[in-house]
């Protein structure tokens, strides 16, 4: 019985389909793909499946082998859950106050503006030309990623991730904040006029560290330092936590001086995230 | 009739040396079955959130189509090459193609390599793990320069694959963790139980009709 392989005709086909394809994913502002809209409805899925069933076996495990530990736990908790009923019927009058305060001097909250979305990391980068991570947000949640427009990606504690790539059906691609292609105006918290930006690194990257550049001369920058946006450019509002300063130094071939940042967030045990919708942007970009 | 007996000696000698488990022909739900399973699980372990953080990841992606191809020969490769990248093009791509042209090509040379003497298999299966390996790291280094998500940015090809060379050692490992990984899934897959294989005898596929 004699082994067929596949004909040269299907190959040269095949190869032909491929390399459009290629180019037509390519060109600037043709993110979103017909098929991968559907194929992501049925794969998307399947994936967030494998993933909670995986974690509940985990958890069954995890349960059994520390059910000891947590009784114990348990009865501390109780213990402290008492006390802290009793601090919370102490505060209780110092929220009515600070209320009262906020809306008499029109307190904004940080992100007042925006809806924030929360979505699943669905899968991780793979390698050097697939390094974007994908969440479980599309165009059905109000997502529509195009040249122009892309949405800032925070994790739970509201520091800076990344921003979208592009949006399909049900999910998004993420540019992580480690990645060559972001950048974000960045400032020190205070310092007004004193901006620089942080973009990532091919040279840092694997040390999980972004790279702070076109500072300039006097900006009030120092190891330890929280560097935060400025919300210039308009894709990042103001004030998003992206990390500490843990160097500074002389770029020996541009002169120029340079920092290194190591985020707050921690890409690779994300499992959680949250999309910045600005519903303003929106409304001027379909008008 | 020490002839005959010198003659069937050998004939069993040779059947031992041959991998007709997995190369032998199947019908098509089973192989459907068994790839489209493999596909899931391996590729929902690679890309499982927070569970490769500190080693490289095993490329079964990569590696399938490698595996498939050189073990059965044929279109599997082919097929399940495209299949696996445009997976690798949907789940973490910038655009769609490169995984999937990669992918086919893998699966063609891994079934032009194609053969079920087990001495041979091993040889070329470990030049191919190591040429697939590197070949990888640096075409994959290459698109990164060519095609950068910001255009405006200056890119030194030099220090992408300085980068991407640094985990080599690491990765050679995982991607040989990931062929072991496969081979087993496809002796599972396709086992066959001793007195089928008796049954069946010989049943095998006479060497790779290539159609080139």
């Amino acid at each position: 019985m004699k082994r067929k392989g596949p004909r040269i005709i299907i190959i040269v086909l095949v190869t032909v389909a491929i390399l459009a394809t290629m180019i037509l994913t390519a060109l600037p502002g043709s993110t979103r793909t017909v098929i991968a809209d559907y194929f992501g409805r049925i794969f998307d899925p399947l994936t967030s499946f494998f993933q909670t069933s995986v974690a509940s076996v985990g958890d069954f495990f995890t349960a059994v082998s520390e059910n000891k530990e947590l009784k114990h736990d348990i009865a501390e908790l109780e213990k402290e859950n008492a006390r802290l009923r009793q601090e919370v019927r102490t505060n209780e009058e110092k929220v009515k106050a600070y209320d009262e305060l906020e809306e008499a001097l029109n307190l904004k909250s940080r992100f007042e503006d925006y809806e924030i979305i929360g979505g699943i990391v669905i899968n991780r980068s793979i390698g050097p030309m697939f390094d974007l991570f994908r969440i479980n947000l599309g165009r059905e949640d109000g997502i529509w990623v195009t040249s122009d427009r892309s949405y800032p990606v925070l994790d739970s504690q509201h520091n800076m991730v990344g921003r979208l790539y592009s949006s399909e059906l049900g999910s998004s691609r993420v540019v992580p904040l480690l990645h060559e292609g972001f950048s974000v105006s960045s400032k020190v918290p205070g310092s007004a006029g004193s901006n620089f930006r942080v973009r990532g690194s091919v040279e840092y990257k694997d040390q999980g560290l972004c790279l702070a550049d076109q500072i300039l001369e006097g900006t009030p920058l120092r190891v330890g330092d929280q560097v935060v946006s400025t919300g210039d450019g308009g894709l990042y509002p103001e004030g998003i936590a992206i990390g500490t300063v843990v160097d500074i130094f002389t770029d020996s071939q541009s002169n120029a001086l340079q920092a290194l940042i190591e985020p707050y967030s921690k890409l690779e045990e994300l499992n959680y995230v949250f999309v910045l919708v600005d519903h303003a942007l929106s409304s001027i970009a379909e008008e | 009739m020490f002839l005959s007996w010198s003659i069937m000696r050998f004939q069993a000698l040779r059947k031992s040396n041959r991998m007709t488990s997995i190369s032998r022909p199947l019908r098509i739900w089973r192989l459907v079955l068994v790839y489209g399973v493999m596909l899931f699980v391996l590729t929902s372990i690679q890309i499982y959130p927070g569970l490769w953080s500190n080693i490289p990841a095993p490329d079964f992606l990569l590696f399938i189509p490698l595996v498939v191809g050189i073990a059965r020969g044929g279109r599997d490769g082919f097929a399940l090459g495209l299949i696996a990248g445009f997976l690798r093009d949907y789940l973490a791509g910038r655009l769609y193609g490169p995984g999937m042209l990669e992918g086919m090509i893998i699966g063609l040379i891994a079934a032009f390599l194609f053969s079920d003497i087990r001495r041979i298999f091993w040889r070329r299966l470990l030049l191919l793990w190591l040429g697939v390996s590197l070949a990888h790291e640096f075409v994959m280094s290459l698109l990164s320069y060519l095609f950068p998500i910001d255009r405006d940015l200056v890119l030194s090809f030099r220090t992408i694959l300085r980068k991407s060379a640094a985990d080599l050692p690491l990765i050679l490992l995982a991607n040989l963790f990931a062929t072991v990984l496969i081979l087993f899934f496809l002796l599972l897959g396709f086992y066959q139980r001793k007195k089928q294989r008796e049954k069946s005898g010989a049943e095998r596929f006479e060497g790779y009709n290539r159609a080139l």
